[in-house]
């Protein structure tokens, strides 16, 4: 699971208000190289959760050269767009768990496969 | 790309070690998947540099052809872990990483329990709903909550009418286009000629996301049940023995489809129409060698 399908992802369990974003326990990470392409970080860049990737990259250990509240502006910057597209999609979490910030329920990630299946009572 | 050159960089995709009934795990080869991404990609050129979500991914053909047609970035989502296992595997084969994730998570009740999940475009082949009542329609309910642009799914012909009015009427589509009918493991074919046999004549649609729905995924609620799957029996392989598999096909070709429907003939009680698929398809490989 890549940080750009965690921004995605959130717990609803039944009765959780807020269940975004998950925080990360991480067991193992691996890093894999992706095409670099400046116009899709573009592309993908107003659609991110800025809060939920920061507090995702910094679990993840790939917080480095991403500023705080970027705007469109920072996406023509090379050393921006490295640090972005690194850490949306180089960085894989292979072993840990999505533990849900309200009830702390606690998602498996396994072989890099987050299990969001919710039990019978969950829903 | 080239339909042949992306043809045979799917050519040693597994397919489901067994697959089951119950999810209707139809198996799709490689020619008809190849067929289908490329008509997706020459028509409209919405893989490249987008995103994909793939639903129901099995194991993973479609995912990992909208990878090599250059998606960005793929989430590939299905309910067995088995087959996740099958498809992470197929994944790994390819020397360059493919930009693939996977979610196990209920594709029936996607609005409701992943409704952040985003992509440009769905890529889809869906239970048709032949075992599990409604299970396409929630399928492409699921779809139009994901996709900002377009979804792409495969449906039975004999359902034509219902799926194009339900996808406009229903889920708020701005257009549904058949692109191209399909028999499964045979060549697609433009033609629209009346079919002899409804359970392998599919249609490939091309819906155009409307606002309407993207207005609806707000509101939506879904009532969520358990999911009735099914217990995978003790007899089911393991890991090792789909390896084990794995090695037969690279070296006897295509034996494996017959080995599998020999070996999970026991869990298929009466005809159905992925039996016949599976028919179907061995011929269509016994044609091809």
């Amino acid at each position: 699971m890549k940080l750009l399908t965690h921004n995605m992802l959130s717990c609803h369990i039944k009765g959780v208000k807020n269940g975004y974003p998950f925080l990360i326990e991480v067991i193992k990470v691996s890093e894999h190289e992706a095409d670099f392409d400046p116009d899709f970080l573009k592309h993908i860049f107003p659609r991110i959760n800025w809060l939920a990737f920061l507090q995702g990259a910094e679990a993840m250990g790939c917080r480095e050269g991403l500023p705080e509240a970027p705007t469109e502006t920072y996406l023509e910057d090379e050393q921006f767009q490295k640090a972005f597209h690194h850490a949306l999609l180089e960085v894989t979490l292979e072993e840990g768990s999505l533990v849900c910030p309200e009830t702390g329920r606690k998602f498996p990630v396994a072989k890099g496969i987050p299990n969001m299946l919710l039990n019978e009572d969950e829903c | 790309m080239k339909l042949k050159e992306l043809h045979a960089l799917m050519q040693d995709i597994a397919p489901f070690s067994c697959p089951k009934v119950d999810l209707e795990q139809y198996p799709t080869g490689p020619h008809l998947a190849s067929r289908l991404l490329f008509a997706v990609d020459s028509s409209h050129d919405e893989l490249a540099g987008r995103t994909v979500v793939d639903l129901g991914c099995g194991t993973a053909m479609l995912s990992i052809g909208a990878a090599l047609l250059g998606s960005r970035h793929v989430t590939a989502v299905d309910i067995d872990p088995d087959a996740l296992e099958v498809a992470a595997d197929n994944v790994a084969q390819f020397e360059d990483p493919l930009p693939i994730d996977f979610i196990l998570a209920d594709v029936r009740y996607l609005s409701h329990q992943l409704p952040r999940l985003r992509a440009d475009v769905v890529i889809m082949n869906p239970p048709f709903g032949t075992k599990q009542k409604g299970a396409d329609l929630a399928f492409l309910r699921s779809a139009f909550s994901v996709a900002t642009t377009a979804v792409y799914s495969l449906h039975k012909s004999s359902t034509r009418e219902f799926i194009a009015k339900t996808a406009k009427r229903d889920l708020g589509a701005r257009s549904a286009e058949v692109l191209a009918q399909l028999r499964y493991d045979l060549p697609a074919t433009m033609k629209f000629h009346r079919q002899k046999s409804v359970d392998i004549e599919v249609d490939l649609w091309r819906f155009e996301v409307g606002e309407a729905a993207a207005s609806r995924r707000s509101v939506e609620t879904e009532v969520c049940s358990s999911p009735p799957i099914a217990t995978p029996p003790a007899s089911l392989p393991t890991r090792g023995s789909a390896r084990g598999q794995h090695a037969i096909r690279r070296a006897g070709g295509h034996q494996h489809h017959h080995h599998d429907a020999v070996r999970c003939g026991a869990r298929q009680a009466g005809r159905s129409g992925r039996e016949e698929l599976e028919v179907e398809s061995d011929e269509a490989v016994k044609e091809g060698e």
